[in-house]
């Protein structure tokens, strides 16, 4: 349009009308834009996942696929769909058979494990009890030399001697008693892994490119892009998707959004609030289910007097008033408790404590805390009722909300309490060392043991993660009996007898056992389970 | 020239090493990094374990020595290993420098590409529409957080006309948005000091006398007036850079962009102190010797500058 010396050249030239010109420039910006979007429209837009493809957008990075190396959820939803156990939890958490097609207790210290036979790893290695052997001594190698991230499972697994008897046979032999081993067989961290391959590979190499025996095979590792998995031909018991795509996206409204789109089929942890946002969208549905992670208040015994009065620590059971809470601040998806047990050996008598202000307030009066009608604080022997309460912020839904309405429902009954929310890597550091950081009462939230006497652990007298240091004897009374016990039903009842203990002796507010909610495309046949894994081998696409 | 130069250098040492000591000292901010970094797993582990790994990390010497050890690995790029990745910490942000330099590379483009000509535009036909629309533009793009940007770019392009992917790496598709919402601030600065810049040059006596030449009006601002209007613009556009480079914590979240940002946000969250302190001290790096070098570059355009 300009020629020599910047004069207007063809039909723009300086005597066309100064009105004319800013059209035209009017009008090619427009044009522009338009064109950019015809260009954007064009090109098809953004490809929808591929129809064999289920997407799965999780909240953070896939690090490893070498079991032994991971305890972070998102590497483990990977990686069940590559490695397979001896033992596997059901949807209910019922123990069934995996890649063992039974076991059987031979005395108190040995298990025997009997193996399908004719299973192959990936690769073409045979899956006999040589591997399975020499995996659990390679984990308990880790373990011993600190490597890897196998210490809390082979700490539990307390491994003395491993022996393959024939092809299909594997000896287990632990240190002490150890009634649940076959719990811990359903560990991915005892998953077999194909002894030639892992010996001959290098770690960075196993990381990204594990050869298991599951259903699933990886096809493309990108980190902190995308993991792909495609279902491996030769499986037993081929999967209906062929694809899965995991890929991490940390914002909540960005996970919501790729779903909105169309973009994936399971997003994990939609925020209670945003829940209709996702049961607006016809293309999609809400999950979920009560998890394992049980969440409750801590009431230490070592450092206010009055928490050392179980008729105390029930009347802030009894304060607390929960349902309205699930209603009202997690759009009512979840529900009360009265135990800190998981399923399937919570005690069904067990129930959450009723809202009930008036015996609250009873229980405290007859502790001897009367109210003292200036303050609204009760007091005892001129000592006002108050304490430190301390509140993770960001760690589990609505933690810091969560702790707010109990210290609201606590003022009720005239109970003071000292709020304070700190960001979860102050709080984590406060909660080291039995709690030793925490003052009075505490929020928190406890992953599942996987086992009634490992979940129970919470207040044994022993445990590091009795952070109340409570105590109780006739707790620890039946505790050592569930030491010995083998018979299941046995072992059962008396789990059950110890959830009525804590019921009454109540060393916390017991809160809930928090919801996993997923958004799910409504073209995924997928349900939600307890234990927080993403499984797709029974899935399929409607 | 050399003289400036090493000065700068100098000045650039005791800003890292400022750097290092704020890194380093992020270990012990929030309490006993042994019991922070083992958290949970610490009620597993028998007191002389927990002592053990106190030890084998160096946390039971005094802070001074363990400022000097830290300082003395770090300038040879060791931060120690990552506690959730098992590998070196400054591998781990090292493999996402080039996604937050392409990342920062868009968004510089789209800021000087845009910005300048809107500024130039808004200069020249003040008080119109255009000027209004401009500046407007300008306003938005410093005032509104870009949380909020990313999220409507996303819901508009990504959501409802299913243009845009979402989030993630791929195709240069994956950058318009991330781009654009990175890009927002500084275009809107840019706009507007273009726009004040041109228009107190387009007051200059050159001005009027290349008018009175007959240049034409084109002439006169891009070849008379812009040349020197620029000069301000540069050096802020200079410091842009460095901060476009050094990544955005907060862009890089939203879009999922596999960036030095994104990373620092997970180490935190994942308590890997390893990551953060390699990643803060990169940043830092990165951001001082990009303003260095831009500095350097300035005399290449203003002729009048003498480095003394």
């Amino acid at each position: 349009m300009k020629g020599v010396d910047g004069q207007m050249t063809g039909l723009w030239t300086r005597s066309t009308p100064r009105s004319l010109r800013i059209h035209a420039h009017r009008a090619a910006a427009v044009a522009t834009m338009v064109a950019l979007l015809g260009i954007l429209l064009a090109s098809g837009g953004v490809a929808a996942p591929a129809p064999d493809t289920a997407v799965i957008v999780q909240g953070a990075d896939i690090v490893t696929l070498e079991p032994m190396f991971s305890q972070s959820l998102p590497d483990q939803n990977a990686i069940i769909h590559i490695f397979e156990t001896l033992t596997r939890f059901g949807d209910d958490l019922t123990l069934l058979p995996g890649l063992a097609e039974s076991w059987r207790l031979r005395d108190a210290r040995t298990w025997e494990f009997r193996l399908t036979p004719g299973r192959r790893f990936q690769n073409g290695e045979p899956l006999n009890a040589e591997a399975v052997r020499w995996t659990l001594m390679r984990g308990k190698e880790f373990f011993e030399k600190k490597l890897a991230d196998v210490q809390y499972a082979y700490n539990l697994l307390d491994l003395d001697t491993v022996e393959a008897v024939d092809d299909v046979t594997v000896r287990i032999r632990t240190k002490s008693a150890s009634p649940i081993l076959p719990l811990h067989m359903a560990h991915s961290q005892t998953a077999p892994m194909a002894p030639r391959y892992t010996a001959q590979t290098p770690v960075n190499t196993l990381e990204r490119r594990p050869i298991g025996s599951g259903p699933y095979r990886v096809v493309e590792f990108v980190p902190n892009e995308r993991v792909v998995l495609e279902a491996w031909s030769e499986h037993p018991r081929r999967p209906q998707i062929r694809r899965l795509l995991f890929r991490p996206v940390p914002e909540d409204a960005t996970r919501l959004a790729e779903l909105a789109a169309g973009n994936a089929d399971i997003i994990v942890n939609v925020p209670p609030d945003l829940i209709p946002q996702v049961e607006r969208n016809r293309a999609a549905r809400v999950e979920s289910v009560p998890g394992l992670r049980r969440i409750f208040i801590g009431l230490r015994q070592d450092r206010h007097l009055a928490l050392r009065d179980k008729r105390v620590r029930q009347a802030f059971n009894y304060a607390f008033d929960c349902a309205t809470m699930m209603r009202n601040l997690l759009a009512g998806k979840g529900e009360c408790t009265g135990t800190v047990a998981n399923v399937p050996d919570q005690n069904p008598a067990v129930k959450p404590y009723p809202y009930d202000q008036r015996r609250a307030a009873a229980l405290l009066d007859e502790a001897g805390w009367r109210m003292n009608p200036r303050t609204n604080v009760r007091e005892q022997g001129g000592r006002a009722l108050e304490m430190g309460f301390d509140c993770p912020r960001g760690r589990y839904i609505k933690d810091s909300e969560i702790c707010q309405v109990i210290a609201a429902d606590l003022a009720k009954i005239g109970v003071k309490t000292d709020l304070q929310i700190f960001d979860w890597s102050v709080y984590v550091g406060k909660s080291a060392r039995r709690g030793a950081g925490f003052r009075d009462i505490y929020l928190l939230g406890s992953g599942p043991g996987f086992s009634c006497q490992a979940d129970l652990a919470l207040v044994q007298k022993n445990s590091g993660s009795n952070r109340s240091l409570f105590d109780s004897a006739r707790f620890e009374e039946i505790w050592d009996e569930l030491d010995l016990a083998f018979d299941v039903k046995k072992r059962r009842d008396l789990c059950h007898k110890m959830q009525e203990v804590i019921f009454d002796e109540s060393p916390l507010i017991f809160i809930w056992f928090q919801t996993d909610i997923y958004g799910v495309s409504q073209r995924l046949v997928w349900k939600a389970r307890v234990d927080e894994r993403i499984r797709l081998h029974d899935s399929r696409f409607r | 020239m050399l003289a400036y130069l090493a000065r700068r250098l100098a000045q650039m040492l005791v800003v890292v090493f400022l750097v290092s000591a704020v890194s380093f000292g992020l270990l012990f901010l929030s309490g006993d990094p042994t019991e922070i970094m083992l958290g949970a797993a610490a009620d597993v582990m028998t007191q002389e374990q927990i002592e053990e790994f106190r030890r084998a990390r160096g946390f039971d010497r005094s802070w001074p020595v363990q400022y000097l050890v830290f300082i003395a690995h770090a300038a040879r790029g060791d931060f120690g290993d990552s506690l959730r990745h098992k590998r070196p910490a400054f591998e781990i942000v090292w493999e996402r420098v080039p996604a937050t330099v392409q990342l920062g590379t868009v968004a510089f483009l789209i800021s000087v590409g845009v910005g300048i000509p809107l500024g130039v535009l808004s200069a020249t036909r003040r008080g119109s529409t255009v000027d209004a629309g401009a500046m407007l533009v300008a306003l938005l793009g410093q005032s509104v957080p870009s949380f909020w940007l990313g999220i409507v770019l996303i819901m508009i392009f990504g959501v409802y006309l299913h243009v845009l992917p979402i989030s993630g790496r791929g195709s240069w598709l994956h950058l318009i948005m991330p781009g654009l919402t990175l890009a927002a601030f500084p275009l809107a600065r840019n706009a507007r000091l273009t726009r004040s810049s041109v228009l107190e040059v387009l007051h200059q006596e050159y001005v009027r006398t290349a008018r009175a030449k007959g240049v034409s009006e084109p002439g006169v601002v891009y070849r008379h007036a812009l040349r020197n209007a620029l000069i301000p613009v540069v050096t802020i556009i200079g410091l842009q850079l460095g901060f476009l480079l050094g990544g955005s914590v907060i862009v890089e979240t939203i879009f999922a962009w596999p960036g030095v940002g994104r990373a620092i946000v997970s180490a935190i969250g994942d308590k890997d102190f390893p990551v953060v302190q390699a990643g803060v001290t990169m940043l830092a790096v990165t951001f001082v010797a990009v303003n260095l070098a831009v500095d350097l570059l300035y005399a290449l355009l203003n002729p009048r500058i003498r480095y003394t």
